[in-house]
This record gives C-alpha cells, sequence and structure tokens, in this order.
C-alpha cells in the first residue's frame, strides 16, 4: 500500500508528463556524459592489455629484400637490447571487393603456432596453409569487406596476375588490424610463402622487434646495431628502405585518431553535462517556486524537512 | 472545581517586520491567555495583527520579543523541525482558502499529516482519515478530488486533515471567509461540536457572525490586545 506521499510524488511526475520526461533524460544525458569521461583510462587499460597479448613491436624496421639465414636471424635476436624479433614479409596491393578495387595489405606470418612479436591471434576457423589466408576480423567491423571463412580474396600479385586465395579463417592483430591502421586497407594473414609468391620478394622486407629497454635513447642504440648487421647481411648495402618506426612506451597503434576523437567527445560531454547541470538546476528551481505554497502547506500540518524531500525526490 | 490550565500563553510579544531599512512593528506587546477546552475568537480590523498572533501560536513565524508557550512548550525556542514536529502532534490548522493538495483525493488529504508523521500503521491511517471524513459529515466523498467537491466540502476535508493527529488545538485563519453565510454557519456548528468534545477551538474573523459563535472574543487592534 502506498502512501499519500508517494502517490503525490507520482501525480507530480504524470501532472507533467512531457517536463518529467525531459528532466529524466537530462538526468540520463548527464550520466552518460559522467561515462564519457572514464572512457579514456577504460580505453588505455583494455588496450594496454592487447599490446601484451599481441605482443606489440617496440621498434618496425622496413628493409630491402633480404634473406636471412636462421643463423642471421638468431645473431639479430642477439643483439643487446632485443628481447624478441621476427622477419616477415609484407606485400601491398589491390584486390577486388565486388566490382569495386580495394587497397590490401598482406601480412605474412612464418609460424602461426609461434609468432614471438605482432602475434596474429585466430578468432575462428583455422590457420591458414600456403595458398590460404586469415582476414582481419577488423575488415569487417570497418565496413571494407565481408569476407570471412568460405570466401575468396582475388587479387593481383607483383607479376600483374589476378590470384584467388581461399580465406580460412578471421584473426587479429593490434598492429595491422583495420580498426587501427589508418589506410583504410584491408588486411589478411597469410604464410610468409604465399606472401613471398604474392609479393616476389625472396626473403622479407620487414623487421618487427620488441626491446629490452624502450627508453628512446636505448632504443636507438640497439635500431643502430640491427642496422649495422643488417647491412652486412646485405652485402654493405644499406638494408633501410625506409625511417625505423618506434613506438612510445605506453602507445599503442592507432591512438592519435582515437585520442582526437576521445578529445571531441570529451567536449561534447563536456557541453552536455554543463547543460544537464543548468537544465537540471532550472527544473529543481521552478518546481519548487510552482510548488512553494504545497511546501508550505506541508510544513503547516507537521510535514519535516526531511518528510517533504521525501516526496520531491520521489522516495 | 479546579481552575482550568492554560493552553496558550503570550508574554509581552512584540513582532517587527524589516524590509531593508524600513521597520513595521505588527504586534507591540501581546498577552494573551487561553485555557483548555475554550472556543475563542480574534478579532480586529484588516492589518491589526490578527494573524499575526496566530503564526506566533502555530510557529509558523517567531516573536521579536517575548515568550509564547503551548501546551507547555515554549514554542518560540523550538528550531524548524521541532516546530514543524511539534506541530504535527499539537496542531491542526485550517486556513481560508482550504489549502487542499489539488491531486490527492479527499481521504488522502485527510490522511496526510498521518503520513507526514508516520503515525499508526499504514492500513490504520486510512481508517483514521476515513473516520474523520465521517466525522466532518462526507462519508461516502473519500475518493472525490478536491475539484469534484464544493467549498463547504473543502473547508471539511481540510477540517478532518487538521483532526488527524487528534490535536488539543484546533486552529482557524478566517476559516469561514471563502464560504457563503448558510455554509459557514454548518461550519461553526461543526467546530461547535469538536469543541464540546475537548478539542481548544480559535480561530482568526472579521465577520462579527462568526465571532459572535465563540465563548471569548479577544480584539486586537494596532498590534496589542484592545479588548478580551
Amino acid at each position: 500500500m502506498i502512501t499519500t506521499l508517494q502517490r503525490k510524488s507520482v501525480s507530480d511526475l504524470t501532472r507533467r508528463r512531457a517536463r518529467s520526461f525531459l528532466t529524466i533524460l537530462t538526468i540520463a544525458v548527464a550520466v552518460a556524459g559522467l561515462g564519457i569521461f572514464a572512457m579514456p583510462s577504460l580505453l588505455g587499460g583494455a588496450m594496454n592489455a592487447l599490446v601484451v597479448r599481441d605482443r606489440i613491436f617496440d621498434a618496425w624496421i622496413s628493409t630491402t629484400d633480404m634473406s636471412l639465414t636462421p643463423e642471421q636471424l638468431a645473431a639479430l635476436r642477439a643483439v643487446p637490447g632485443v628481447r624478441d624479433l621476427e622477419a616477415r614479409t609484407t606485400f601491398r596491393t589491390r584486390m577486388w571487393v565486388g566490382d569495386r578495387r580495394a587497397d590490401v595489405i598482406v601480412v605474412g606470418v612464418p609460424d602461426f603456432s609461434d609468432q614471438p612479436v605482432d602475434a596474429v591471434t585466430l578468432e575462428s576457423g583455422r590457420a591458414p596453409a600456403a595458398g590460404e589466408a586469415v582476414v582481419d576480423s577488423g575488415v569487417r567491423r570497418a565496413g571494407r569487406w565481408n569476407g570471412g571463412p568460405g570466401s575468396t580474396a582475388r587479387m593481383i600479385d607483383s607479376t600483374g596476375t589476378e590470384i584467388d586465395l581461399p580465406v580460412v579463417g578471421t584473426g587479429e592483430s593490434l598492429e595491422f588490424t583495420s580498426d587501427g591502421n589508418q589506410n583504410s586497407d584491408i588486411v589478411l594473414y597469410v604464410p610468409q610463402a604465399t606472401a613471398q609468391r604474392l609479393s616476389g620478394v625472396r626473403g622479407t622486407n620487414a623487421i618487427d622487434v620488441r626491446l629490452t629497454d624502450t627508453q628512446a635513447s636505448a632504443a636507438r642504440a640497439t635500431i643502430q646495431q640491427l642496422h649495422t648487421r643488417l647491412d652486412a647481411a646485405a652485402h654493405g648495402n644499406n638494408a633501410f628502405v625506409d625511417l625505423p618506426v618506434i613506438r612510445s612506451a605506453g602507445t599503442w597503434p592507432g591512438q592519435q585518431a582515437v585520442n582526437q576523437f576521445q578529445s571531441f567527445l570529451v567536449i561534447v560531454a563536456f557541453v552536455a553535462l554543463v547543460s544537464a547541470v543548468f537544465l537540471i538546476a532550472n527544473t529543481m528551481s521552478t518546481l519548487v517556486s510552482e510548488q512553494r505554497r504545497e511546501i508550505g502547506i506541508l510544513k503547516a500540518i507537521g510535514g519535516r524537512r526531511r518528510s517533504i524531500r521525501r516526496v520531491y525526490l520521489g522516495l | 472545581m479546579p481552575a482550568p490550565e492554560p493552553l496558550i500563553e503570550l508574554h509581552s510579544v512584540e513582532k517587527v517586520y524589516r524590509t531593508g531599512r524600513l521597520e513595521y512593528p505588527a504586534l507591540r506587546g501581546i498577552d494573551l491567555r487561553i485555557d483548555g477546552g475554550e472556543m475563542v475568537a480574534i478579532v480586529g480590523p484588516s492589518g491589526s495583527g490578527k494573524s499575526t498572533v496566530l503564526n506566533m501560536i502555530t510557529g509558523i513565524d517567531r516573536p521579536t520579543n517575548g515568550t509564547v508557550t503551548v501546551a507547555g512548550t515554549r514554542v518560540d525556542e523550538l528550531g524548524e523541525e521541532a516546530l514543524a514536529r511539534w506541530r504535527g502532534d499539537h496542531v491542526g490548522i485550517v486556513f481560508q482558502f482550504f489549502q487542499l493538495l489539488p491531486t490527492l483525493t479527499a481521504l488522502e488529504n485527510a490522511t496526510l499529516p498521518l503520513d507526514l508523521v508516520r503515525r499508526g500503521r499504514r492500513t490504520g491511517r486510512a481508517e483514521v482519515g476515513r473516520r474523520n471524513l465521517g466525522r466532518v459529515g462526507l462519508a461516502g466523498k473519500e475518493d472525490h478530488l478536491p475539484s469534484e467537491l464544493s467549498g463547504g466540502e473543502q473547508q471539511r476535508v481540510a477540517i478532518a486533515r487538521a483532526l488527524a493527529c487528534e490535536p488539543e488545538l484546533l486552529i482557524g485563519d478566517e476559516p469561514t471567509g471563502n464560504l457563503d453565510s448558510e455554509t459557514a454557519s454548518e461550519m461553526f456548528d461543526l467546530l461547535g461540536e469538536l469543541n464540546e468534545s475537548g478539542t481548544t477551538v480559535l480561530y482568526v474573523t472579521h465577520d462579527p457572525e462568526a465571532a459572535r459563535r465563540s465563548h471569548r472574543r479577544v480584539t486586537i487592534r494596532d498590534g496589542v490586545v484592545a479588548g478580551a
């Protein structure tokens, strides 16, 4: 059985439905706005967990076509400051998406069962055999291609021939995923040999490195040593074809774009919050002044501050 | 026969209203005693301070100087919260314009003070409200909203509400000021019955006919008691 005070609360709310609805909506917006302020730290925590899961690179070196022997790779892994290292072949080309051509990055993975750096985590299907591919799960999320297990990726190889790669699974790596890369590319993960066959690269053209010390000066020193050894492996030619990419500690691929979006959201949330506080204060003030007479009556017939507050807070 | 006990005692009560640098003395030293069981009318011209005296007795306003004692309690010394609780326990107030809550039914209005002070069980509160509506002649109209009742009926609901906590003192601020003479007469019949059943009744009026229905008249003029 409800009391007369509860009945009054309900009738006050239902008497002015539009205002009650707008007030509740405003409070909801304000609460959601507060949630947005918590996003940067929540997202940062989640992304740092992914950085650990995917063993994301600390440094990325683009090289000429290099055929590194297992001994040479072992020597590179033994360079002071290197925690682990992966030499892979990547290939940028075009593929058909319906009757439209789209950019695609083909990422070679030397061994799907042992990925020391920039690991690809399989999410469905199985690891690809030679001539097969796994599509990055961010591709579908970003609406770039609806391919998945059972579909075929038709692309052009380095000789100009159209090649069909059956897709046998979906997977994701924070370094390459379509959500994170800013080039609107489709991403396919293939065995290293398949990447070599498509690209015409006989060896590898990228070195992903995890460092023991990620401080900028230590990272530069380690990369310099790798540079020297890679130049030696390239028979004295310059092995680097681009400036190395060094990931600052605590950052992750695509962070800048996300941060910009977050800044925008924080501004929107702040404006929403200020408006909500103003609107709620205004509504409460209007409510109280409209009900001043009723509050006076309630006080005159024995209403204490707490009981009267209960009526207006609907408790 | 033992001397009657004073229910209300005002000693040298002064009230000065200040607006900026202006001062307006509403009461200039009121001494008043009302005994339990009396039915007293406070009369006087407009602006004489009648309603201010009532506000002092109910604790709605505080004196600038002097003391107000009601049912053994120094009302002028109580804090806001204690005053509200005290009012709920000892005083029932009937206003000129009824002051019912428009969204509540007659029964809910009559039960409201019990819910405010959380007296008794919830089902018992409704029973008290129903009984009081019966006492004021509104049995069968429990579910009517104030807008569905006549002025006289609304004032009866207001009286039933004032009786909810069984107060020893019933106070009316121009309780019939908004009613026609026939309905006003019925209202005083009702107040008379309540007084005969032991409730002290004190009301303000400037209607000579309403004043005649009391046992005693107290005249206030220019903020002082001009006759009692």
